[in-house]
């Protein structure tokens, strides 16, 4: 409800809201790390009390709700009864977005009142209350209580959220539900079949967590539209293992509710507040809009020319005696003149100016929020904050530095794993600096994250055309660094900037330059990566250095020029018909502006001995620019051609000298760029001499050169972090007798003949009778008899069976070549990775306990024997060659065992489940006997493939689980002896070793008694890596 | 009970030890098995024949696995009841098949009991 007002008032008011608001967004994460402050608490009571007020008389009543829940907050702080802690500077850090947000809808034009804030207002209060009652920290075991009782009781808990229109349920998962999470998500699907679901509570990785288990009672909570009745939305989550269902609708709400939960409504009472104005300080300062300033700034550059204008005058004068005292008189008011305009340049200049440590301190929000958004650790580091650069400047750079910064904290700084085994601390650091070098600015973004490697960029570059492969060869890693500023290089997927629009570090480069600046990378793969951003103090203003190009003169700018030489001519030398200068003890290519801007050369320069030569940085190497003379340096004030001509290559600006001509800028990425385009012409009108040897000597030496330069930008290297050893586990022989078996094993021969096994028909279905168990049982008649013997059974060649068209491929296997190419994301193998850390077990022991509990129980719902238990659990990280050692010796102790094989996906993993044959007749003796069936007179093993299904899978859950990576068990096989794990690892073997997780657990029947084995393999992770790259 | 009986059942799974299972768990309580499938293809073509009342499906199995079969089945009959029975490591292929229209899932191993109470849940509630 916006009473009509003068567009001025809400422009006022706007301008006031913003300068508000950021002083918001640092003092509230100012507070945060200095809780103790204040001064600060009160300024920022004082702001947000402002922002009430103003709000309040422009009837914005849901800005004026916002600033009052702030307000109370910060009240509390004051006050000790609220703790200052994450989630309430997170929720408040929301209110100032929110309030930011119903700014921006009041200056575009939208309803301001569409933001809607009610939501959040009400967790503000519940702040308030939490605040309010005797606890003034919010313990967690306080709400886990709370929930708990809430959970116990019937009826509608206390600490609900109420959305209005929505129809809450809530429901126990039953304890017997060993998948909560996925009991969680079929009712979820149910009900999202029938209704739009809002909200959920517990979110989904709580549910798949142990938390949900220990803390939250197996609840879980569902907010949906009422556009269904409650007994629809019952019938949709009544699903089995689901226990005691409450529906609520806004009328059960209603009368449940007591009058505590309307006074949880926000407070509407302040809509006009006439308080504005006494709340209009009178205040030091001005408020000057920045157009305005634009417009003293272009009349100073007008000043400033016409100051040239009359020293011109002056110069002109001195050719004429006659008028001595006239002249005497027009200098000493021209020297007035000067003074006068150079203060109020200054002035003016100054006025701009305003300090950096505004452009840094909006990265301080920006890295908390990405840092808690992601997990990593990243400290920020700002100085030289004071340092004072245009405003204008600023602003070009906000976005170019939120894309670096962007980059350091996105693919730069690793997460703290990756840190730690690289021997740097888990905590990233970003700095932002800001340093003044004369009429220069420097703003240096440093991070300590793993730097840019210039291999992979030049890999990059090749695959995108961008230089071929013998290019490459020739670039240094500078020079290959630098290749990211191409612009064909950034990929759509990786150039949209956080409003979704494209910036890519081309752009970046553009952006600077375009203010007259350039942009310098040091990188160290593993150490990090400095940015150096060179801008002028002010964009209007140019120091440039005039020169002369046949009969035209041009003006570089300062900022782009090393050195001004004059060379001799004899140490100018052509190679491939590329012209270079011998200067000092390196060579510089030679760029000549006669031909790149194809003007006839003047007739001196054809004569003199010494030329003259303009050395500026290109892309960190050196380059000589030939002109025929040097003229004056000189301060331009640049006028911009844009509006009136097509762009220029070469060209960046134009200024007016003070005899009243036109003046072109020149910028060397241009000039560059033309010079390559023109290349084969030019060269077409040389002639070329081969000199290969010297070509080759040259060419290093420049490298050389450009190295050395490169090196001024450099840090103090670091300590270099050593490699980190894995040890080898301590135990010294694999213990290679597993079993007290029966009977002594002795070598079992091979059954060559095949007349024993038998065939696998492809038989239609017949009604509820087993097949494939039948053949083996008619045919093998006989062949059981002796425990001894293994037979061959082909139920491992249902892998061989080929027979289905690859279109058919079941979801099963394309859903394992899905995990297998999601294992390539570099995040997930990382955190399996722990699992493989010799300093830390946890992870492991977790693991397997994990597994272990799952995989007993299994057994023993199976067999009907609750007597079953682990015997013993150990796990080891052998090298390669142990592990070869000891399948080969496992090999022998267990043939003549039963033995099954299960892959572990995607890990190129194996799990083996190995038992003797009188176990695996008891086990499935249990087994049928549970199904009141007769025991068998024969092995069956199929059977036994369940258990290895099932087995297997309780430890692959659970490595899932505990790691967060999808691992999933493949289909079981039958197998005679390990020659076929031993493969599997085998195949490993790229180069060099690396290392195998060896996990044996054993399994009881009773006290005594071994019943199995289950082992477990998985080859180290860093192979992955290798198979990701 | 009265209310299960003659439920028919359709059991889809390539172990013959879980087949057998299934059966023995169902048969004693008034269900009608009405056939056996080995793999995703075959329960189709057995569904598309026999219309059981549910359909108890194993997810990893060759040549076409449940949740292929189930979405196909579902194709054929929208109101078709498929309960996935599978061990605990397939999570993933769990909450496919629900997306793709399961009704219910069970974790191997099993109770009788735990069976029993699906597929009554699932005829009753729909």
């Amino acid at each position: 409800m916006l009473m009509t007002q003068d567009q001025e008032e809400i422009k006022i008011f706007l301008d006031e809201l913003e300068e508000n608001l950021n002083y918001l967004d640092d003092a509230i994460i100012a507070l945060e790390e200095n809780p103790q402050d204040k001064e600060t608490l009160e300024e920022i009571f004082r702001v947000a009390h402002t922002i009430k007020g103003s709000s309040g008389f422009l009837g914005l009543t849901n800005l004026v709700n916002l600033g009052h829940a702030m307000e109370s907050v910060f009240m509390e702080f004051f006050n000790g009864n609220i703790a200052v802690q994450k989630d309430v500077i997170d929720t408040l850090l929301e209110c100032k977005d929110s309030i930011s947000s119903i700014g921006k809808a009041l200056k575009t034009g939208s309803n301001p009142d569409s933001i809607a804030t009610d939501e959040l207002i009400e967790r503000v209060n519940a702040f308030l209350k939490g605040g309010a009652a005797a606890a003034a920290e919010k313990k967690p075991e306080a709400k886990k209580a709370a929930k708990k009782a809430s959970s116990s009781e019937s009826g509608l808990p206390d600490d609900i959220e109420i959305i209005p229109g929505s129809i809450f349920v809530r429901l126990w998962i039953s304890p017997n539900e060993l998948a909560p999470s996925i009991r969680a998500f079929l009712v979820h699907k149910r009900l999202s079949d029938i209704v739009e679901i809002i909200k959920q509570e517990p979110s989904e990785d709580i549910l798949d967590s142990d938390e949900f288990t220990d803390e939250y009672d197996r609840e879980v909570r569902f907010w949906v539209q009422a556009d269904v009745t409650k007994e629809e939305v019952q019938k949709a989550v009544s699903v089995d293992l689901i226990e005691k269902v409450e529906v609520y609708d806004d009328q059960d709400i209603k009368t449940e509710g007591d009058s505590e939960k309307s006074a949880a409504k926000p407070v509407k009472k302040q809509a006009a507040q006439t308080q504005v104005k006494d709340e209009i300080e009178a205040s030091d300062s001005v408020r000057i809009p920045v157009n305005r300033l634009d417009v003293l700034l272009n009349l100073v550059g007008e000043l400033v020319i016409a100051n040239s204008g009359f020293l011109q005058i002056q110069d002109d004068l001195k050719s004429m005696p006659e008028l001595l005292s006239i002249n005497k008189a027009v200098r000493d008011r021209t020297r007035d003149l000067f003074r006068i305009s150079g203060d109020i340049q200054e002035l003016i200049m100054k006025s701009r100016l305003v300090p950096v440590g505004q452009l840094f301190s909006r990265f301080k929000r920006f890295v908390r929020d990405y840092s808690s958004k992601t997990g990593k650790s990243i400290i920020l580091r700002i100085a030289g904050e004071e340092t004072e650069i245009d405003k204008k400047i600023i602003d070009e750079m906000i976005k170019p530095l939120t894309h670096i910064v962007r980059n350091s904290v996105d693919h730069g700084i690793e997460f703290p794993d990756e840190r730690k085994s690289t021997g740097k601390s888990p905590e990233g650091t970003l700095s932002l600096e800001a340093t003044q070098e004369g009429n220069y600015i420097n703003i240096i973004v440093k991070d300590d994250g793993k730097g840019i490697d210039a291999e992979k960029i030049l890999q990059k570059a090749i695959s995108k055309g961008i230089i071929n492969k013998e290019e490459a060869d020739t670039y240094s890693e500078e020079e290959a660094i630098h290749l990211i500023f191409h612009p064909g290089f950034s990929t759509k997927d990786e150039v949209t900037d956080m409003s979704g629009r494209g910036i890519g570090m081309d752009v970046v480069k553009t952006s600077v330059e375009a203010l007259n600046g350039n942009i310098i990378i040091d990188s160290k793969v593993d150490r990090g990566t400095i940015m150096t951003i060179k801008l002028p103090l002010t964009l209007a203003i140019l120091n440039a250095l005039i020169v002369k190009v046949g009969q035209e003169k041009f003006c570089i700018p300062m900022a782009t020029i090393i050195e001004t030489q004059k060379v001799e001519r004899k140490n100018f030398l052509t190679i491939e018909g590329n012209e270079m200068v011998r200067l000092r003890d390196t060579i510089v290519p030679v760029v000549r502006l006669t031909e790149v801007f194809q003007i006839e050369p003047s007739e001196e320069s054809y004569e003199t001995e010494e030329l003259a030569l303009i050395i500026v940085d290109f892309n960190d190497s050196l380059v000589g620019l030939l002109v025929d003379e040097f003229l004056n340096r000189q301060e331009m004030v640049i006028k911009s051609l844009a509006e009136h001509f097509r762009p220029i290559e070469g060209v960046s600006g134009a200024s007016i000298l003070g005899d009243g001509n036109i003046i072109l800028i020149l910028d060397v990425q241009g000039i560059m760029k033309l010079f390559k385009d023109l290349r084969d012409k030019i060269l077409t009108d040389r002639q070329s001499q081969v000199d290969t040897k010297k070509l080759q000597d040259d060419i290093s030496r420049l490298k050389l050169y450009s190295a050395q330069k490169k090196s001024e930008y450099t840090e103090e290297p670091e300590a270099i972090p050593e490699d980190i050893e894995y040890e080898d586990d301590s135990v010294s022989k694999p213990k290679v007798k597993l079993y007290t078996s029966d009977k002594p094993q002795e070598p079992q021969e091979e059954i060559e003949d095949k007349n024993f096994l038998p065939e696998i028909k492809e038989t239609k279905q017949p009604k509820g009778e087993t097949t494939l168990v039948k053949e083996v049982e008619t045919v093998g008649e006989g062949f059981f008899a002796d425990e001894d013997d293994m037979g061959y059974d082909t139920f491992s060649d249902k892998s061989s069976d080929s027979e289905y068209d690859t279109d058919d491929l079941s979801d099963e296997v394309k859903s394992r070549i899905e995990l297998a190419e999601e294992m390539q994301n570099i995040d997930s193998v990382k955190k399996l990775h722990k699992l493989f850390e010799s300093d830390n077990f946890d992870l492991l022991k977790q693991w397997l306990l994990q597994g272990n509990s799952r995989a007993v129980q299994g057994l023993q719902q199976l067999t009907g024997n609750s007597a079953i238990k682990v015997g013993q659990s150990r796990a080891r990280k052998l090298s390669s060659d142990k592990t070869a050692m000891l399948l080969q010796k496992l090999e022998k102790s267990t043939s003549g065992m039963v033995s099954f094989i299960l892959p572990v996906l995607p890990l190129d993993g194996a799990i083996h489940f190995i038992l003797t044959h009188n176990n695996a007749m008891k086990i499935v003796k249990h087994m049928l006997q549970e199904l009141s069936l007769p025991s068998p007179e024969h092995l069956d093993l199929e059977p036994l493939m369940e258990v290895t299904n099932i087995l297997g899978a309780a430890y692959t859950n659970s490595l899932t689980a505990v790691t967060e990576v999808m691992v999933e068990p493949g289909t079981p096989e039958i197998i005679r002896g390990t020659a076929q794990i031993k493969e599997m690892i085998e195949k490993k073997i790229a180069s060099g070793s690396y290392s195998v997780l060896y996990i044996e657990n054993q399994y009881l029947w009773d006290e005594e008694d071994i019943l199995a084995e289950l082992l477990i393999l998985l080859p180290e992770i860093k192979v992955l890596q290798d198979k990701a790259e | 009970m009265s209310e299960i009986a003659g439920t028919k059942v359709l059991i889809v799974d390539d172990s013959g030890y879980m087949r057998q299972v299934i059966r023995k768990y169902l048969e004693p309580q008034g269900f009608v098995i009405v056939g056996e499938a080995q793999d995703g293809w075959e329960a189709i073509q057995m569904f598309d024949e026999l219309r059981p009342d549910v359909v108890t499906m194993d997810i990893s199995m060759k040549k076409m696995g449940g949740i292929e079969a189930t979405k196909k089945i579902k194709s054929i009959d929208a109101a078709a009841k498929v309960i996935m029975v599978s061990a605990l490591g397939e999570a993933r292929f769990i909450k496919e098949a629900i997306k793709s229209g399961a009704s219910d899932f069970i974790i191997k191993p099993f109770a009788e009991e735990r069976l029993v109470s699906s597929i009554t849940s699932v005829i009753k509630k729909g």
